[in-house]
């Protein structure tokens, strides 16, 4: 009986032992190596169902390194600083935040630290807190928005209901401005856009400011001089036009129309540029009037979709996606281009694949760059 | 040895117990209707099982059905897909373009039907899922049970249209609708009437107008509109999102691709 005891019990420490040096207990997902050569961290997670994967492309679009799995899903709704990158579920409470300069991917970061709690309809990062516009649903006739600030270590600072459907923030420090769309069961369009005025020392208090007439929804919002400029969607689903609404009394005094649909607007060295579908532009909002600097199509022989765009570093970065294409043994999805905002023109035009096990369902890329440490 | 002998007879008379308590339970009738159960906080699928018998063995029975024509439908997509193709050309939608499919994150426009087969919404007698396309395409009305709910709320709710993202998504459409796209305007303004009502997890009460799952909204709505998209199918009391799929009054516009 000793005898067996003994040979059992060395069986199960050889087994602990192989176990632990062929790392059979799972990739630490929480920790990635980024490999040298990567260009992009591809983050892919499902719809429906918390799983997915990241992994890293090099410049050709080849794959680089390990693959981690993660319990995530829909990481569709996303803000990006200078410190953090955020990605959050619409549809889950869930979050991947990234750190510049760190291995270690915070997978911890519960709004209201409650998992099984709705996603959000906009998230903003500050510094070690995050602000979340969570989905409430329509309530008693009005579509509400739950907004919550949260330090990074779970600190819940702030929760308030605020009668909006929203698309973005600007960020003021004590005060915020909210873009969206409110929602009227009585009018033929029931969410119609509105900008809400939010004071975090006065919370009960804040200010609707109403564009029903002209608008369905706000989808971003930034700060430009005297004005906040706004990309605005019509009632045809068309978010083709910039308003311009006047800051002290949030009058809309006028609108500039594009022919594209426009993602991504940012203010730089006084100019406005903004991204559309179809390309870079720059706009002049004294004179109503804007040019294209740049054309997707001709870095890309078909796409579908500008599926991630976001500036950072004085870059502007956008994945032109299409369906998937089976080239032996990976799938490719299009192409994440890299534009440098001082020159506009396309830095690098990185193909971004997958394995062939692997179906990119909502994806995010994210330059490697942003996850080395700095030299 | 007699330590053991009445270790194991306490361990039995404990074991009789419970099962004589539990049947003490069982053997107790509902003071409730099947519907009012089913609205009740205390609802469990246990609570069901014991208390409606029937009505859990026919969902059981109803659920096992419509897998079997789930996988008739994934066996025959190819086939429906390309009759899809040639419905399509008569559709008073054709001239939308193509990339609507692409559109991400959106899925169709309004009026559209999304089907999903391969999630639930909290139906124990079906599978998959329905949603339709709201006056706004950026937006879909669907009705999930509570705690299957991505917004957790029970019942019919807006939500995001990102079903652009789901590869599998089914895009179906009403056949004969040639002329006019009032019918879908008809069908979208339905479903958004019926934003706020709760669950309805008494899946052969159709019928019913004040609490809806997921596939009735989306029947019920193109009833509205003059078109029954259950026509064609295996009548059992239910309208289940294959059903929608099988329908002799529908076609697939598109599958969402990989």
């Amino acid at each position: 009986m000793r005898k067996k005891f003994k040979i059992v019990s060395l069986f199960i420490l050889i087994f602990i032992s192989v176990c632990s040096v062929f790392g059979i207990a799972g990739c630490s997902s929480k920790s990635v190596s980024c490999p040298d050569g990567a260009e992009y961290c591809v983050i892919n997670s499902d719809m429906l169902k918390q799983k997915g994967k990241y992994y890293f492309v090099d410049g050709e679009g080849n794959i680089v390194g390990d693959s981690c799995s993660i319990r995530m899903q829909d990481l569709s709704v996303y803000d990006v600083s200078d410190e953090n990158i955020i990605l959050t579920g619409s549809r889950k409470n869930n979050a991947m935040i990234f750190s510049r300069g760190s291995s270690e991917i915070n997978q911890d970061f519960f709004f209201l630290n409650e998992p099984k709690y709705t996603g959000v309809s906009a998230v903003k990062t500050r510094g070690d807190t995050m602000l979340g516009l969570m989905n409430g649903g329509v309530l008693n006739g009005k579509y509400i928005d739950v907004l919550v600030l949260q330090s990074l270590d779970g600190e819940v600072l702030r929760r308030s209901d605020v009668e909006i459907y929203a698309s973005d923030v600007i960020d003021n420090g004590s005060e915020l401005v909210i873009a969206g769309s409110y929602y009227d069961r009585e009018k033929e369009h029931h969410f119609l856009a509105e900008i809400v005025e939010y004071d975090f020392d006065n919370p009960e208090q804040y200010e609707q400011h109403k564009y029903g007439e002209r608008y369905s929804e706000f989808v971003q919002i930034i700060s430009y001089g005297e004005h906040y400029l706004c990309i605005a969607e019509n009632f045809n689903n068309s978010s083709n036009r910039i308003a311009i609404i006047n800051k002290n009394t949030f009058e809309l005094e006028d609108e500039i129309v594009f022919s594209d649909d426009l993602g991504r607007i940012k203010e730089k060295d006084g100019k406005i540029y903004v991204a559309g579908l179809k390309g870079l532009y720059e706009v002049n909002i004294e004179e109503r009037d804007y040019t294209r600097k740049l054309k997707f199509d001709d870095y890309a022989d078909s796409y579908a979709a500008v599926a991630v765009s976001y500036f950072l570093d004085n870059k502007f970065y956008a994945f032109l996606r299409h369906g998937k294409v089976e080239n032996g043994d990976i799938n490719e999805y299009g192409y994440m281009l890299r534009i440098d905002m001082d020159t506009i023109e396309v830095e690098s035009r990185t193909p971004i694949t997958s394995d062939k096990r692997t179906t990119l369902e909502i994806a995010f890329v994210l330059p490697a760059s942003y996850m080395r440490e700095s030299e | 040895m007699k330590k053991t002998l009445t270790a194991i007879i306490i361990l039995v008379l404990i074991f009789s117990f419970v099962i004589v308590a539990s049947a003490g339970e069982n053997s107790s009738s509902p003071d409730m209707t099947l519907d009012e159960y089913c609205e009740s906080e205390d609802f469990s699928m246990e609570g069901l099982q014991r208390l409606f018998p029937e009505y859990y063995d026919e969902c059981q029975e109803a659920y096992a059905r419509d897998a079997a024509q789930v996988k008739e439908i994934e066996a025959n997509l190819d086939e429906m897909l390309a009759e899809g193709r040639r419905e399509a050309e008569k559709d008073v939608k054709r001239n939308e373009a193509e990339p609507l499919v692409f559109n991400y994150p959106i899925l169709g426009s309004i009026g559209d039907i999304i089907v999903e087969l391969e999630m639930d919404s909290g139906s124990f007698g079906f599978a998959g899922h329905a949603a339709i396309v709201s006056k706004d395409s950026g937006l879909t009305v669907e009705s999930y049970a509570k705690s299957f709910s991505p917004i957790g709320i029970d019942g019919v709710q807006f939500y995001k249209n990102q079903w652009g993202w789901k590869a599998g998504a089914l895009l179906i459409r009403p056949k004969n609708i040639s002329s006019s796209v009032n019918p879908y305007r008809t069908a979208a303004q339905f479903a958004e009437s019926k934003v706020d009502l709760p669950y309805n997890k008494n899946f052969f009460n159709k019928k019913t107008t004040s609490k809806y799952y997921c596939s009735q909204l989306v029947w019920q709505a193109w009833l509205a509109a003059g078109i029954d998209i259950e026509k064609g199918t295996v009548p059992n009391g239910m309208i289940t999102p294959a059903d929608i799929v099988n329908s002799s009054n529908t076609y697939i516009v598109n599958k969402v691709p990989d």
